[in-house]
């Protein structure tokens, strides 16, 4: 998704009035966690701690767009790590989704392809 | 022309679907020793539509210990828009059941070895080309080698056999990607203690503090030597207010690793809670002497360093039991069968217990 800068920046100030309220165990009892202590390169806490909110609220967005109900967001969002979190920001869009024996892709395929054939669409011309 | 385009496409799909390419996972079939292996007992739950994420991690859980249906999973791993299920969020929700999830190293062996000890193994297939994909949870049951086949629990199959070989390819559409979902005093077979313990963090760092404690606790019996899974159990201590244990498991962190900055601010701050701020100080000071500490550490010990200089200004008198002076040597047993494996650290100089 595409975010506008305004946007951006709305949210950022945003995060940072949350950034000294909202944040998970370890920062508000100033233990250093597990995986942070394991983590090769451990960043400014700050910043990271900047940059997990605003991947929360960018996968937050994601998840209402693909039909999460509000009520449930904050529980999916609560039981992701800063890593997952990092990642379904970056590529939520993108990422398997198992679905099992029925998907919409290979049934819109076999629609399109009988399309196709019967010269009712003309999307393949160009492979 | 666009019917060339058209019947292209299709002779593509169809020779993805049928390609006979060479297999390169695992050992020969006359190299293989004969495996017959089916975990019976496992609960299958036919799939709905679009939900064999939910029907395959309920599986699983019921496996380990988990009394759950499919449909009360569903409104944490399904995402309409995307009519499926990610990995992760399966990961999350085992996480929230207070299991372990383990992924597996990428490998046919690894996937039967945990057969063989009794867990099944949760998979992503794509069951189509890898061009239009179409992704598939599955939970493999069983493998034989006289037949060559895997056996799964599959969308609406309760036993479905699949030849080995397009079971494979299947999986290796989906990066061999396999989960086993374990209750926090069991190991996976074949454990690799990093891997095991970075796992347990994520139980830690999402609130499943119980969970995390009792898997950090299995981890530092089967490897006395893994200094991250004491880390882990002071950490869980802490969180759990168990303010001495914690210190305990974080003195075992430094007599195996006696330069962990982070360790040294942990039990800091279970020294502050305990209200032994001298003994609090005096290994905050002893960490910012570190020269190998990183930014972020740092900061945290600045911090820790601060909150324990305004509590001693304020503190009333110390309890008896604070240790006189900064060793990370004396290490507190918590447990008589915790402290396994002292190996080359130094006695316990006296101390206050």
């Amino acid at each position: 998704m595409h975010t506008s800068p305004w946007k951006r920046a709305g949210i950022f100030v945003l995060m940072l009035n949350f950034v000294f309220a909202t944040f998970p165990a370890a920062a508000q009892t100033g233990l250093v966690g597990t995986g942070e202590m394991l983590a090769a390169e451990s960043r400014a806490l700050h910043l990271a701690e900047i940059q997990a909110t605003l991947n929360r609220d960018e996968v937050r967005t994601q998840m209402l767009k693909l039909g999460v109900s509000p009520e449930r967001v904050e529980g999916r969002l609560g039981a992701l790590t800063d890593a997952e979190l990092q990642r379904l920001a970056a590529r939520i869009n993108q990422m398997p989704a198992g679905a099992g024996v029925i998907e919409v892709v290979g049934i819109v395929f076999v629609v399109l392809l009988i399309l196709e054939l019967l010269d009712i669409t003309d999307i393949f011309t160009g492979i | 022309m666009p019917r060339i385009g058209v019947w292209l496409a299709a002779a593509l799909l169809l020779a993805g679907c049928a390609s006979q390419q060479p297999l390169t996972e695992g050992p020969g079939p006359e190299d293989r020793t004969p495996v017959e292996t089916e975990l019976v007992s496992t609960p299958f739950h036919p799939q709905q539509d679009y939900q064999c994420g939910p029907a395959a991690l309920a599986t699983v859980l019921n496996a380990a210990g988990v009394e759950i249906m499919p449909e009360a999973l569903t409104p944490d791993v399904y995402l309409p828009g995307r009519r499926g299920s990610l990995q992760t969020e399966l990961i999350a929700a085992a996480r929230q059941h207070g299991r372990v999830p383990y992924q597996l190293t990428p490998e046919v062996e690894a996937l039967i070895r945990q057969l063989q000890a009794g867990h099944p193994v949760l998979v992503l297939q794509n069951l189509s080309i890898a061009a239009l994909p179409r992704w598939h949870y599955a939970v493999v049951i069983g493998y034989s080698s006289s037949n060559d086949q895997f056996i799964l629990r599959s969308g609406t199959e309760r036993r479905k056999r699949m030849d080995r070989n397009l079971f494979l390819r299947t999986w290796r559409r989906a990066d061999h990607w396999a989960l086993v979902v374990l209750p926090p005093e069991r190991l996976p077979a074949d454990p690799d203690p990093e891997r095991y313990i970075q796992s347990v963090a994520g139980l830690e760092a999402t609130g499943q503090i119980e969970a995390a404690r009792r898997a950090y606790r299995t981890a530092s019996r089967h490897w006395p030597d893994a200094s991250a899974a004491w880390y882990g159990l002071g950490n869980t201590h802490y969180l759990s207010d168990e303010f001495a244990a914690a210190e305990s498991a974080y003195r075992k962190v430094l007599a195996l690793d006696p330069d962990n900055a982070a360790a040294h601010n942990n039990l800091a701050r279970a020294l502050l809670a305990r209200g032994c701020t001298d003994a609090a100080m005096e290994t905050v000071r002893a960490a910012l002497e570190l020269t190998d500490t990183t930014p972020a550490i740092r900061r945290a010990l600045e911090a820790t360093r601060r909150e324990i200089a305004a509590a001693a200004t304020s503190a009333p008198p110390e309890p008896a039991d604070c240790p006189s002076g900064f060793r990370p040597d004396t290490a507190i047993p918590d447990r008589p069968h915790s402290v396994p494996g002292e190996g080359g650290a130094p006695p316990a100089s006296g101390g206050s217990r």
